[in-house]
């Protein structure tokens, strides 16, 4: 849930919240986000299509690790405060994956609507390998 | 490299709070911003527009399929995010395309298109950047009718992990969008 002001008053660069960790993930949560996204490629649910084209099943849609990472930046600086979201699409995410999602404050710069914070965020598989990096940027009213 | 120049057509996108809802579970989220009446979108949430989009809006990369990869998404926003209630005009654009010598030869093409998100007075809300890429050597295909066994590997993965194998060794995902296509 969003963190409580305090927190998000006593930010500083180098401040890190607690990762927070998906899954194992299930077909389920593909299909949810295929639901969701609108995005019905066949490639994230259907085993036969996926393995027709030669991989060894489904796999998790970029943008749906993309989502986790994003409701856990949310949660961490609060969903009104988003001004820039970007991710970069990295290793493929399978299902039964583990994700962990991290994130650190690279940057705070004073506004006269609120401080504007720059992070990191990662979002690793069980293995260590990187499926999503991003980065973003959060307006904290004063 | 082609000047941008390319632009869509504008099309209506009315923010939903079910479909927000809908997105919020699917992120595993329980933050009550995204279940008010008045729910904020999530930071990704505006990639559902592409759903909407009318025949001809999208502006096509020109890229070949089988080696088309997702390679980076981004959403600005020009102020807090719209809300459930809304009704946003999307159009896509051109911004940007440039090419890089591939890692094994060859060369990486890349584009950028660009959503923008307007309200019904014309002002820019949010913009979403897709990078699309076509690899230099095929990779594996959206499409396996049009799979031919080239495409498969070209490259080393780079896990030892024995499902990797099969992944496209450039980093980053295929590219949805192939539901008429299945």
């Amino acid at each position: 849930m969003t963190a409580p002001a305090t927190t998000l008053a006593d930010l500083a660069v180098g401040s890190s919240p607690e990762p927070r960790s998906f899954g194992p993930l299930t077909r389920q949560m593909f299909v949810r986000y295929s639901g969701a996204s609108g995005d019905l490629n066949p490639m994230h649910y259907d085993d036969t299509f996926a393995q027709r084209a030669g991989y060894p099943s489904v796999f998790s849609q970029g943008m749906h690790q993309a989502a986790l990472l994003a409701t856990f930046a949310t949660d961490w600086l609060g969903a009104e405060n988003v001004r820039r979201f970007h991710v970069r699409f990295r290793e493929q995410v399978w299902p039964d994956d583990v994700l962990t999602c991290s994130g650190v404050v690279t940057a705070i710069e004073e506004q006269p609507e609120g401080r504007l914070v720059s992070v990191d965020l990662s979002c690793a598989r069980q293995t260590g390998g990187v499926a999503i990096a991003s980065t973003a940027e959060f307006l904290l009213p004063h | 490299m082609s000047a941008p120049s390319e632009a869509g057509a504008a099309w209506e996108f009315p923010i939903e709070r079910g479909k927000i809802r809908e997105f919020a579970l699917a992120m595993q989220s329980e933050a009550p911003e995204y279940l008010a009446p008045d729910a904020v979108v999530p930071p990704t949430f505006l990639i559902n527009a592409n759903r909407w989009a009318p025949e001809g809006a999208r502006v096509p990369h020109g890229f070949d399929r089988r080696r088309l990869l997702h390679g980076e998404q981004e959403y600005i926003f020009h102020g807090p995010p719209p809300r459930a209630g809304q009704t946003l005009y999307a159009a896509e654009r051109l911004a940007e395309r440039y090419e890089k010598p591939g890692r094994r030869g060859g060369t990486m093409k890349f584009a950028v298109i660009v959503t923008e998100f307007r309200d019904e007075a014309g002002t820019l809300i949010a913009e979403g950047r897709a990078t699309y890429i076509e690899t230099a050597k095929a990779t594996k295909t959206a499409e396996p009718t049009k799979t031919t066994e080239p495409t498969r590997t070209a490259e080393p993965a780079k896990t030892a992990e024995p499902a990797s194998a099969a992944q496209p060794a450039t980093a980053a995902q295929p590219a949805p969008g192939t539901e008429e296509k299945a």
